[in-house]
């Protein structure tokens, strides 16, 4: 290109052009003419123009800087994602009031008595533990079975009239329960909104009989405390603490089911300013000037389908014991002594692993402008995992029993509690027997994702780039698995030990090829992670399921 | 030639105030260029706006081996071509039979001439005739480079060059006759 410029550059030619004149034909005169009067020429150019070269400069610098300026889009799109985030948070939030609003009232027994259990463990030498076992057994038993009484039993454990040093220290079990499971400690001495509703809770579910009567001043400590926390809240939220304390009292719930709890409270006030902070700068973005030009160009709007289907690799996750409630069933010698000889592999990972499984997707989706998208539809999951668990020998049913099975059934609503509890009280029915067992456990989801795109690679040729990221809604199904004698066992229904309704949090990357103007073809990587436990507050075990899977499928735009 | 060195140095290094002074001192020629490519002046906006764009962020590919106007040209040149195949100006590329049916030459002088007329004329050729006539008459490639530039046959870059000759030929006649009479 170089020389061929060179020999064609003005000068050069002009220089020439006496030669030519001469030496050529005439031919090269009309050439010559044209040449002559349109290589000076000059016009120019609208005043704009430097503008628009320049907006265009910025944009191309911006995305090779490759960054994700998430907080400084556009300004509608931003309000949308917290739209949408906050009613995710209100569903949520409803369905986990209306759910635990209806447990039966069977709950403060099981809650309550765990508590007493850790103080007696925790005071006392192991030593001392054997001494303790029938009371504990007969606790177990009341916990299990005789509802009322319990309650009765566990109110004559919190006198009114108990000194207040001996409050305090009850306060610090709670406190210590509360850590224990995972939450925020019971801090009636905290001035947060969320912490505070803990700890209301915790003290709630303590002794309900404080809360109840809170308004008398033969009141304990931690009570009063958390009449003056709320007295102290602003007007508006004052009253919605309070006429949740109220409901609450009413059914008391369990400490350890605080997550969506805490979730709920923080979205009516926090959440809108966490997502706009107006402050969050991305580290690496380029000052932008703020031109008209740069204002990103609003295409109409693209709605599209697509099928797919993604092999995964699926792990339960599934834990036994952890819980709070777990204390009540594990008294029985059966948990306790597979928890023993459990012990070394009580961590869900080591005790999970991961099998081939499977998904199939169907999605809908709207391209809200070139670099966001949102998306919803259904997935059904079939996800296969194996539980490394211990099997036993049950004298009473003359029949192995394994780990899992046991606490499946004794989560299960639908399995009376006492044949357990009649397990559990006699030692001598059970023979435990150090064997392992590789529990083949799966489960049949319905999942209905709601995540948004953002184009890491916009689509203006064939292949674009795509982050997704958001939340879907698990709803369960089945699970099956295997039980000590190697049949199968599946567990379904509303009173199954799993929640009919989870949550996952998702986030995946999609390659998508344009075949035409009509089809295109997606490859996605996708990871999801249960938020929370799948199993209900109650059940003795967790399972908090994670997921990685590839996929394909292909769309079709409208 | 120092000068133009720290110019395209300034641009190298994103150097805004270093773009702005390149892009004043060639954009009146260039948009000249991007003039006779195109049919009106919008598109020629259009042109001059991408093919800038382009030079900034080539910026870094020129070698200093030719010089750096003819290096820009040369982006404006491409930059319209591709335009222009885009908008698909290249559909009434027939061959011409009657190449080099000249005009006698003595009548077709442009010395009366405005440039704006002569502008105005090579626009109203058939577009695959101007970008030849263009890359021909007034840029100086040869018939197998514009071939190959435009995705053509060599002979019909020689035809379609005819053409325009006859066709600008005639009508600078027609411009003449009407001037003197």
């Amino acid at each position: 290109m170089g020389s061929r410029s060179v020999r064609k550059n003005k000068e050069f030619v002009h220089q020439l052009n006496p030669t030519i004149n001469m030496a050529s034909s005439e031919e090269h005169t009309f050439e010559n003419e044209w040449r002559r009067r349109f290589d000076e020429a000059s016009e120019t150019p609208p005043l704009a123009m430097w503008e628009r070269i320049e907006a265009r400069l910025d944009e191309e610098e911006e995305e090779r800087v490759l960054v994700i300026p998430f907080w400084q889009r556009t300004q509608s799109l931003r309000w949308a994602a917290a739209a949408a985030v906050t009613a995710l948070l209100l569903t949520l939030g409803g369905w986990w009031f209306q759910s635990n609003l209806s447990e039966p009232p069977s709950k403060t027994a099981t809650v309550v008595a765990p508590r007493e259990k850790t103080t007696a463990t925790t005071t006392n030498e192991l030593t001392q533990k054997s001494q303790e076992g029938e009371k504990i057994q007969n606790d177990s038993k009341l916990a299990s079975g005789a509802i009322k009484e319990n309650h009765n039993e566990t109110e004559a454990k919190h006198p009114l009239s108990r000194s207040s040093a001996e409050t305090t220290a009850a306060t610090a079990v709670v406190r210590k329960e509360a850590k224990k499971a995972g939450q925020t400690p019971a801090a009636a001495l905290v001035a947060s909104v969320s912490k505070k509703a803990t700890s209301s809770k915790v003290n709630t579910s303590t002794s309900p009989e404080n809360q109840l009567s809170a308004s008398t001043p033969s009141n304990g400590r931690g009570g009063a405390k958390t009449e003056i926390n709320v007295t102290h809240e602003s007007e508006t939220l004052s009253t919605t603490i309070a006429s949740s304390e109220v409901a609450l009292a009413a059914s008391p719930m369990e400490p350890n089911t605080a997550p969506e709890m805490t979730l709920a409270f923080l979205e009516g006030k926090k959440m809108r300013e966490l997502l706009g902070n107006p402050k969050r700068q991305p580290w690496v973005a380029p000052p932008s000037q703020p031109t008209e030009a740069l204002k990103p160009k609003l295409l109409p709007k693209e709605y599209w389908a697509s099928v797919g289907v993604m092999p995964a690799s699926y792990n339960a996750g599934v834990e036994i014991g952890g819980r709070g409630a777990l204390a009540a069933a594990s008294n029985t010698p059966l948990y306790s002594s597979q928890a023993t000889f459990n012990n070394s592999a009580r961590t869900p990972t080591a005790t999970n692993r991961s099998a081939l499984s499977y998904a199939f997707q169907w999605q809908g989706g709207v391209q809200l402008s070139q670099r966001w998208s949102l998306e919803s539809g259904v997935n059904y999951l079939q996800g296969n995992s194996i539980y490394q668990g211990v099997n036993a020998f049950s004298t009473l049913s003359n029949s192995y029993i394994n780990s899992l099975e046991t606490a499946i059934n004794l989560s299960d609503n639908n399995i009376p509690r006492y044949d357990f509890a009649t397990i559990g009280s006699d030692k001598s029915l059970v023979q435990t027997l150090s064997t392992s067992q590789d529990i083949s456990n799966s489960y049949q989801f319905l999942q209905v994702p709601i995540q948004t795109g953002y184009a890491l690679i916009k689509p203006k040729r064939k292949f674009s780039l795509w982050l997704l990221g958001g939340l879907i809604n698990n709803i369960f199904l089945k699970n099956t698995f295997q039980t000590g004698q190697d049949n199968t066992v599946t567990v379904t229904g509303n009173d199954s030990p799993y929640r009919r309704l989870s949550f996952s949090a998702t986030t995946g990357m999609r390659l998508q090829y344009k075949i035409n103007k009509r089809w295109t073809t997606l490859l996605s990587g996708n990871y999801q992670r249960s938020v929370g436990s799948t199993t209900r507050a109650g059940a003795v075990f967790q399972a908090r399921p994670q997921l990685m899977g590839v996929g394909a499928g292909v769309r079709y735009g409208f | 030639m120092k000068d133009e060195r720290t110019l395209v140095e300034g641009c190298r290094n994103k150097d805004r105030i270093a773009q702005r002074t390149l892009y004043e001192r060639f954009a009146g020629r260039m948009f000249a260029v991007c003039q006779r490519y195109t049919r009106s002046r919008y598109e020629a906006e259009d042109v001059l706006q991408e093919a800038f764009v382009k030079v900034f962020t080539q910026i870094h590919t020129f070698r200093y081996d030719c010089p750096l106007e003819a290096w820009i040209k040369r982006i404006m040149i491409n930059t319209a071509i591709s335009y222009l195949r885009k908008e698909k100006a290249y559909l009434d590329q027939a061959d011409v039979d009657d190449y080099a049916d000249a005009v006698s030459e003595g009548e077709t002088t442009l010395s009366g001439m405005e440039y704006q007329q002569l502008l105005g004329m090579v626009r109203e050729l058939p577009a695959g005739c101007q970008s030849v006539f263009n890359l021909y008459a007034i840029e100086g490639y040869q018939h197998n480079e514009i071939a190959q530039m435009l995705g053509i046959s060599e002979g019909t870059s020689k035809s379609q060059y005819a053409r325009a000759k006859q066709l600008l030929q005639a009508k600078i006649l027609e411009t003449n006759n009407t001037n003197s009479s």
